[in-house]
């Protein structure tokens, strides 16, 4: 049928005909490719995060800490967590209590002090830098911990206590922890006294207070 | 003739499909120089931005920075398109040297004689960094505006697609993006790249640097300030004099967004806190200078940093750093000195007038 049709067409008429068919062939196996790639980014994003790929930075940071500080950054490989209104979802992201402690210890000793901050390059500094965030991934972890296990709770309170208190530490991240500090001190119902702590760090500890905890 | 008019409108069919590959209708144009993935990651923030439902009233502070009246994401991709107009790939100064034009010479420009108030790092140990994002626009706009001169840019959109962005204004609103924007150290959650945590950060500082498009006279283009002494950052310019600046505008934006980010989980919404934080810190509240005295303490110290600063051009390396140090000590004695006596004077920070001067020209 199509044969008998084509035979009546010009020439002309024929190769419009295939560029029209090839056009509609390439942009229907274009998109098909794209459906497929896009199929397999979210798959693979939503995929149970065993992420071996996304630890690995982080391993390779601290492989050369002794074994106190490679004890502690087990924890950090293991699934993310999620805690949801109806509470945790994995009680496999719990730490032991000495886990917890060496990790505390461990990010005291890494948080970035002054000397790390006022040797960056000027383009370093214009957004917050790496060692800021770092700080703030460390700090999650501590508060997740503390979250799934009150246990820890004095532990967490203690390592706040010196954070806040780091005198060459960054002052966001002292605030940080003292907001913390004074969130959990609240909820225990706690006598708190703030005199110690520097007013730099006070103002912007009132500020991350305003943020739901 | 029929062939190559339907071969033609083909070809224009399937570019304009790849360009409607976007799942957003934000107006903000692309270089074509821009790698595949990043333009991803770019499109895919402007379609959180799009889609966010911002379920939670914005604060005041916020609504007061971005001389919004609401917030939503109607209204927050309104203020990004109306700063940024162009994004395009990391460029080195050479090459966008080379390709800028001058369109007209003796160009009438708003506050012609009026310098921009540019504050100069004392201590930053300069040097190149991985670049994130930069605002091209209000540099180029200021660039020509000294020069008297409309300077133009082109880029390359589409295939065979070129345009012109002409800096008649800060608003011209061309944003360069580099390699760092995209970097997963920097990323909120680490373990999903695809997770909106991911975009809020990226979006924060691209509203950082959309701010920069506005002010006028010696506000424009809400250039940084060098960080008071004691600061984390002192010496670097890296603070805003203001309380509407960038990092007002990109502390502000993080808030909201982790206000409206119920699936961020705690290690998550703590860098999120981290960063805010990072951000308000830049924020200098008050500025501080010794006032007039007659104090022979305060003479016999100011003479002494006046010398240290004449000779702070001769030095280098550690002996620089030393004399920095020294200088840093001496400003402080002074201030408490000054404080002591109660001559000291304090300037407030304010929320300065936005409006940009001139008009984007298409």
């Amino acid at each position: 049928m199509l044969l008998q049709k084509a035979k009546g067409l010009t020439k002309k008429t024929k190769i419009t005909y295939l560029i029209i068919i090839m056009a509609i062939t390439i942009i229907a196996v274009a998109f098909l490719f794209k459906a497929k790639l896009d199929e397999t980014n979210t798959s693979s994003a939503r995929a149970p995060i065993n992420t071996e790929e996304a630890h690995h930075h982080h391993d390779h940071e601290e492989e050369n800490h002794d074994h106190t500080i490679n004890a502690a950054a087990a924890p950090a490989k293991t699934n993310i967590i999620r805690i949801g209104s109806q509470g945790v979802e994995s009680e496999v992201e719990k730490w032991t209590l000495p886990v917890f402690k060496s990790y505390v210890n461990d990010t005291f000793k890494t948080l970035p002090n002054l000397k790390d901050a006022r040797g960056l390059k000027d383009e370093e500094v214009h957004q917050n830098p790496k060692l800021v965030m770092d700080a703030g991934l460390r700090l999650g972890s501590i508060k997740k911990q503390i979250k799934l296990n009150s246990e820890f709770e004095e532990e967490g309170m203690k390592f706040y206590d010196k954070c806040a208190l780091k005198k060459d530490g960054l002052t966001p991240v002292r605030a940080l922890c003292l907001a913390n500090l004074v969130y959990m001190k609240n909820q225990k119902g706690e006598d708190f006294e703030l005199e110690k702590y520097p007013e730099k760090v006070k103002d912007l500890a009132q500020k991350a207070l305003e943020l739901s905890f | 003739m029929k062939l190559t008019k339907l071969t033609a409108v083909l070809i224009a069919l399937s570019l304009s499909a790849g360009a409607m590959a976007a799942k957003h209708d934000v107006n903000i144009k692309f270089s074509k120089g821009i790698s595949k993935k990043q333009r991803k990651f770019m499109d895919r923030d402007l379609e959180v931005l799009e889609k966010l439902e911002f379920f939670r009233d914005a604060d005041q502070e916020t609504l007061k920075v971005m001389g919004l009246q609401k917030l939503n994401s109607k209204t927050a991709t309104t203020w990004l398109e109306q700063r940024v107009a162009f994004v395009i790939e990391e460029t080195d100064w050479k090459k966008i040297e080379k390709k800028i034009s001058i369109e007209e010479k003796f160009f009438s420009f708003e506050n012609q004689n009026v310098e921009p108030t540019i504050e100069r790092p004392t201590s930053a140990p300069t040097g190149e960094g991985v670049v994130v994002m930069s605002n091209l626009g209000a540099a180029l706009y200021y660039a020509g505006k000294s020069s008297r001169s409309l300077f133009s840019y082109p880029i390359k959109t589409g295939l065979f697609k070129k345009e012109k962005v002409k800096f008649s204004s800060p608003r011209a609103g061309l944003i360069m993006i580099g390699e760092g924007h995209f970097m997963d150290r920097f990323d909120h959650d680490q373990d999903n790249k695809d997770a909106k945590a991911n975009s809020f950060g990226r979006l924060s500082t691209f509203f950082h640097e959309a701010r920069h498009s506005d002010g006028a006279g010696k506000n424009l283009g809400f250039f940084h300030a060098v960080c008071p002494d004691g600061h984390d950052f002192q010496g670097y310019n890296a603070c805003d004099r203001n309380l509407n600046g960038p990092y007002a505008v990109g502390a502000q934006m993080t808030k909201e967004f982790l206000k409206n980010c119920d699936d961020c989980d705690d290690v998550v919404k703590e860098k999120m806190k981290v960063s805010y934080l990072a951000s308000v810190d830049r924020i200098i509240i008050e500025t501080k200078k010794p006032g007039s005295s007659d104090s022979f303490d305060v003479t016999t110290l100011e003479f002494s940093l006046e010398m240290k600063e004449m000779l702070l051009a001769f030095q280098s390396g550690a002996e620089k750093e030393a004399a920095m140090k020294e200088i840093t000590e001496l400003k402080a004695k002074i201030l408490a000195i000054s404080e002591s006596e109660g001559t000291i004077e304090v300037t407030a920070s304010q929320y300065i007038d936005a409006s940009p001067e001139g008009e984007r020209i298409d």
